[in-house]
């Protein structure tokens, strides 16, 4: 393969993520690898760059923590003493202590990845790899596990709000990825996929293999549990049967691959008993894959890995020599091995990649195999074959037999006179909770504040769906919302209610009828009723110098370009103010019947099924 | 950990005199299947989603007298309730004994919540840990309080903190275990320092075990 642009990310203020002293986590296993590197020569070369990022904004973090979290890491950052706040935020003493600079540190880290994410994305680089990064342990209000900022799940978030992307997640670490597994478990944008040792034994206890994800993310978190003293051959085995299938039937746009280094015979931290060899050749599948499936878009991060020398500079030189397309000596630089001997804890070793008999010989070795082996036919199952998948699904229209295999939402890039948006339907609401609305959007709550929360329930619910526009900023400017009809419309399946609404500074700009135009494109929608009530004061008619009757004639025009058409009701809802109106879109494949007990529906006194 | 800490508040409720339609509309709107019968704030019965859903293969007349019928007619009663201050145990062996699914939470007559199997077995699956992050670790226990003494100061001395600690006697061959889970990602060191106690850790062995 002819050697890729890639970016190394580094800055020397990477040393400051540092819990002290007698903490496992050491500063100078950075510090050990740059140094290997440069006496390789790993980081010459044109195609290469050493790229020092800016820290995270605020803003970015938000993607992945709460503002309350975010405060208090920065606090306690400053050396204040605050015990109980410190014990609710994870930041307790154990295993992930305050220090003083710990926001300024963490929040490079995250700014690092987030920097990588955004050159792939842009194009300015094919590759990259931040060593420092891959803290995949934090959650959104709680440090765990070392870790402080997920800054995972900050770049992959940034990624999905500002382009029309879906991320595969790969976590190689011995310990399962469940901070970036439960920032995306509602997401199928994207697909998490972990392997790690059993949390039998094992921090943090999480990522068995029926952790699925939920609602229409069913099937988009897979977690591939092996077993104690699992060695290379079994773990390859492992990665090899089940990640080209599911780069395949995914299709990302961009892999994003951890690869924490503590499955390593050597490391203390856990058992498994794997050898550099192993992360040599994940490196090279993600690789090929990337290549194969993505335009080659690969962004790689360091992890765990508590064997500061002997092991993390050596597994992961070779992650970015399998990257950069570098060739290393097979012989570790003896200059290299006398200084940092001294950070070593048991004798040096001198070769870059280890020989297998350094994990040893473990005489349960064909169980284990067998064992992972039958993990592994289990995720395939659970993953990739539809029937199974079927089963976990929740149903109604919107899930299973309206949707192909794998229905991700769908996204797309709109230009309007007020500027380009994207539009995204079936939000999960993990997306809406890390965006927020314009001003002005709240006809239907009151407050902007209620507007969101509405929107948050609106979509947690999988049977409906919610489409927006919003800004790569992450405002979110107009929303559709399509749900199961309710009043006399309850327990009709595929017929739903669409209610629309554009932010007062979006307005007279098209965007209203993009949006619809964007919600009713699928040809699912063909085989459904969808209802729209004009109830006229829910209409915002300040500062257009409209009255309620042109407001009306504008909303009939405006819906009758996405196919809805008047039909006359006896709802009183309708009657009780006379702009009201009620639209509807009749799907050209929509089932007679369900017409039929549309049409008998429109006209009934009572509000009830009408006894 | 009491009834009232797993409880759903905020419950809907129905008056006896209206039809099974209005029934059946309730529990759509509202995503349950299970609706106290209230008069005048009074708990008088309880309905279930299949005393209000019309049997299948009726004319639409038949559904029609079906769905007709008063609440008074098909309720539940008199209904087992719990209070408040029960136990969570006694929740659980009410709902198990009597083979029900959901049972109402009564203060002086006065319907205060409603406990769903689904809400124990979520509050057991919290007890056990299964949802925060932690090393789980077995360890032998045949002299309990000791066993308990170690834990503790291994707890104290390595900052991990006690998420969750079970104790169950096997069944068949008597031998006690305790299951605990530390709030740490150190478990390798505090496996060290458990045995440095003398305690007996289970583990995975690289050798075939027994």
């Amino acid at each position: 393969m002819a050697a890729c642009r890639s970016d190394f990310i580094w800055s020397p203020q990477f040393r400051t993520y540092d819990f002290g002293a007698e903490h496992p986590m050491r500063p100078e296993r950075l510090l050990a690898l740059h140094d290997l590197l440069r006496r390789t020569g790993a980081l010459d070369g044109s195609h290469v760059r050493t790229v020092m990022p800016p820290a995270a904004a605020e803003s970015e973090l938000l993607l992945a923590h709460s503002e309350a979290y975010i405060e208090a890491v920065r606090r306690l950052s400053t050396g204040a003493e605050d015990r109980i706040r410190a014990e609710m935020f994870g930041l307790g003493e154990g295993d992930t202590p305050a220090f003083a600079g710990m926001h300024d540190a963490a929040t490079l880290i995250a700014g690092g990845t987030l920097t990588a994410a955004r050159a792939i994305m842009r194009g300015e680089t094919l590759h990259a790899f931040n060593p420092a990064g891959g803290l995949h342990h934090a959650h959104r209000a709680r440090a765990s596990g070392f870790c402080v900022y997920n800054d995972l799940a900050v770049a992959i978030a940034a990624v999905v709000q500002e382009h029309e992307a879906k991320v595969l997640y790969v976590d190689f670490d011995v310990h399962h990825g469940d901070g970036v597994q439960a920032a995306f478990y509602d997401d199928p944008r994207v697909l998490t996929v972990s392997l790690h040792e059993t949390g039998r034994y094992l921090f943090p206890g999480t990522g068995g293999v029926t952790e699925l994800g939920t609602g229409a993310a069913i099937g988009y978190s897979i977690n591939v549990p092996l077993a104690a003293f699992t060695q290379d051959e079994s773990w390859i085995a492992s990665v090899e049967s089940l990640m080209p299938a599911l780069v395949e039937r995914f299709q990302p746009d961009l892999i994003v691959s951890q690869f924490g280094c503590d499955g390593h015979t050597w490391d203390g931290q856990a058992h498994l008993r794997l050898t550099t060899a192993a992360y040599a050749r994940a490196a090279a599948l993600m690789h090929e894959l990337a290549h194969e499936h993505c335009s080659g878009r690969w962004l790689a991060t360091g992890g765990g890995g508590y064997e500061p020398v002997r092991v993390v500079p050596r597994a992961w030189a070779l992650v970015w020599a399998e990257m950069a397309s570098v060739t290393l000596p097979e012989a570790l630089p003896v200059s290299w091995i006398t200084t940092w001997e001294p950070h070593a804890y048991g004798p040096m070793p001198e070769r870059m990649v280890d020989l297998p008999e350094i994990s040893g010989t473990i005489p349960r070795r064909p169980m284990i195999e067998q064992e992972n082996a039958s993990t592994v036919a289990r995720v395939r199952e659970l993953a990739l074959s539809p029937q199974l998948r079927q089963a976990y699904r929740p149903s109604g229209p919107w899930t299973p037999s309206t949707f192909p295999w794998l229905p991700t939402g769908r996204a797309a890039v709109a230009e309007t006179a007020k500027g380009a948006v994207h539009l995204r339907d079936r939000c999960p609401r993990s997306l809406i909770e890390r965006m927020h609305v314009a001003e002005g959007m709240q006809a239907f709550s009151r407050s902007a504040e209620r507007e969101a929360a509405m929107l948050r329930r609106i979509a947690e619910r999988p049977e409906n769906n919610l489409v927006i526009a919003h800004t790569a900023e992450g405002e979110i400017v107009g929303e559709v919302t399509l749900a199961p009809g309710e009043g006399r419309w309850l327990g009709l399946d595929s017929l739903y209610e669409a209610a629309i609404e554009i932010a007062p500074g979006w307005r007279g700009a098209g965007l209203a009828e993009t949006l619809l135009r964007f919600t009713f494109e699928p040809e699912f929608a063909e085989r459904l009723i969808v209802i729209a009530q004009g109830i006229s004061w829910h209409w915002d008619l300040e500062g257009t110098g409209m009255d309620a009757w042109t407001y009306r004639e504008q909303i009939i025009k405006l819906f009758a370009t996405a196919g809805f058409e008047v039909f006359p009701t006896d709802d009183p809802e309708i009657l009780s103010g006379e702009a009201n109106v009620l639209l509807a879109r009749v799907g050209k494949e929509a089932p007679h019947d369900l017409y039929d007990e549309f049409y008998r529906r429109l006209h009934r006194q009572s509000d009830w099924i009408g006894f | 950990m009491l009834v009232e800490a797993a409880m759903v508040r905020n419950v809907v409720t129905i008056e006896p005199g209206e039809s099974l339609a209005d029934a059946e509309g309730v529990m759509l709107r509202g995503r349950f299947r299970h609706l106290p019968v209230c008069d005048a704030d009074r708990l008088v019965g309880m309905l279930s989603e299949r005393d209000v859903r019309p049997p299948h293969g009726l004319t639409e007349e038949q559904r029609s007298i079906f769905s007709g019928r008063s609440i008074r007619s098909v309720m539940r009663s008199p209904v087992i309730t719990v209070a408040p201050d029960d136990t969570l145990e006694d929740a659980a062996r009410l709902l198990y004994e009597n083979k029900i699914s959901a049972v109402p939470v009564v203060r002086d007559g006065r319907v205060v919540g409603i406990i769903t199997s689904s809400d124990v077995f979520h509050t057991y699956m919290r007890i056990t840990g299964l949802v925060d992050p932690g090393t789980r670790v077995e360890l032998g226990a045949e002299n309990l309080p000791a066993t308990l003494e170690a834990v503790a100061a291994v707890a104290r001395e390595q900052h991990a903190a006690i998420t969750t600690i079970l104790t169950e006697r096997h069944p068949q061959t008597g031998h006690r275990t305790v299951i605990v889970r530390f709030g740490t990602i150190r478990g390798p060191q505090v496996i060290a320092a458990l045995r440095s106690r003398g305690l007996e850790v289970h583990t995975p062995e690289p050798v075939a075990e027994g």
